[in-house]
């Protein structure tokens, strides 16, 4: 006979995969959401020629702000850290003033551009690696992400038979 | 007795530091790193033994701002960067990467001026 207590074993094991379904897929949106942006900042077409010079920084300096955001937010709710937020100082050291600025010789900006364009490819092919390594095949990943829910429900498991128990020996 | 002076950017100067120099679009005449440095930051390391520019309360600050704000106190205003490394602290409190770019311009200006 299937018993109260194998029912919510089994009710907590499917929560607990449903969880990290929901987890890894917001994760996984979230790691896509990064990469579009940074793919942005690389793809030149918010470069507009007749823009003013600072106009085209400050786009810069927002799409920056984006990334920096979005890494926070990605790193939250992977519970572990996913993605180290000083491979972003390379971004804010760019010299995006002589890119942008109108006065500097076609060599020299095809040299920045390329520069940009490494330094955005090397984030997310850093960004791919490390959620493949960490997210699609880790093991110790998933356990780390529901470790909270994990202490809680086992918490309340124990607090749920205690209950049970002190109530099936006062009757008795 | 040692004086120092917390400088916050977006209190004392503008809430939107932004741009290199004051003519660099309209605004930047009281936005501007050259702005900023002339009328705050050089009147301060004169005046104290220590100077705490807090650039906290504003996450989209510009490489020309910082350089021509830190790095422009070497190739302009005439100090040295030990004097900088003895006098001048910044920081940001969320945003650490503008501390490293900071520090970078002074380094680099300084370099620059030894080549020259």
């Amino acid at each position: 006979m299937i018993t109260f207590e194998w029912v919510f074993v089994s009710w907590v094991i499917t929560l607990f995969i449903h969880y990290h379904g929901v987890k890894r897929t917001s994760i996984t949106t979230q790691k896509d959401s990064l990469i579009e942006q940074l793919s942005n900042i690389c793809d030149p077409s918010w470069l507009d020629e007749h823009a003013v010079e600072l106009y085209l920084e400050e786009i810069y300096n927002s799409k920056i702000l984006r990334v920096s955001w979005k890494i926070k937010q990605l790193n939250q709710l992977s519970t572990s850290p996913l993605v180290d937020e000083q491979k972003l100082d390379a971004f804010y050291n760019f010299d995006i003033e002589t890119y942008v600025s109108k006065k500097t010789p076609d060599d020299d900006k095809s040299k920045l551009k390329f520069e940009l364009q490494d330094l955005c490819n090397n984030f997310i092919d850093d960004i791919e690696n490390t959620f493949f390594n960490k997210v699609t095949t880790s093991k110790k990943f998933m356990l780390l992400t529901i470790r909270n829910p994990l202490v809680a429900i086992f918490l309340s498991t124990g607090i749920v038979y205690l209950y049970f128990e002190i109530f099936t020996f006062l009757y008795n | 007795m040692s004086s120092s002076r917390t400088i916050i950017v977006v209190d004392e100067f503008h809430p939107s530091p932004k741009g290199r120099y004051k003519d660099d679009a309209p605004g930047c005449e009281i936005t501007s790193g050259e702005v900023f440095r002339n009328s705050i930051l050089i009147k301060a390391l004169n005046s104290y033994d220590k100077v705490i520019v807090d650039l906290t309360g504003y996450n989209r600050y510009g490489r020309s701002f910082l350089d021509e704000a830190f790095g422009g106190l070497i190739s302009r205003a005439g100090f040295t960067k030990a004097i900088l490394d003895e006098k001048l602290v910044i920081k940001h409190d969320t945003v650490p990467s503008f501390v490293v770019t900071a520090n970078e311009r002074i380094l680099a200006a300084d370099l620059k001026k030894q080549k020259n």
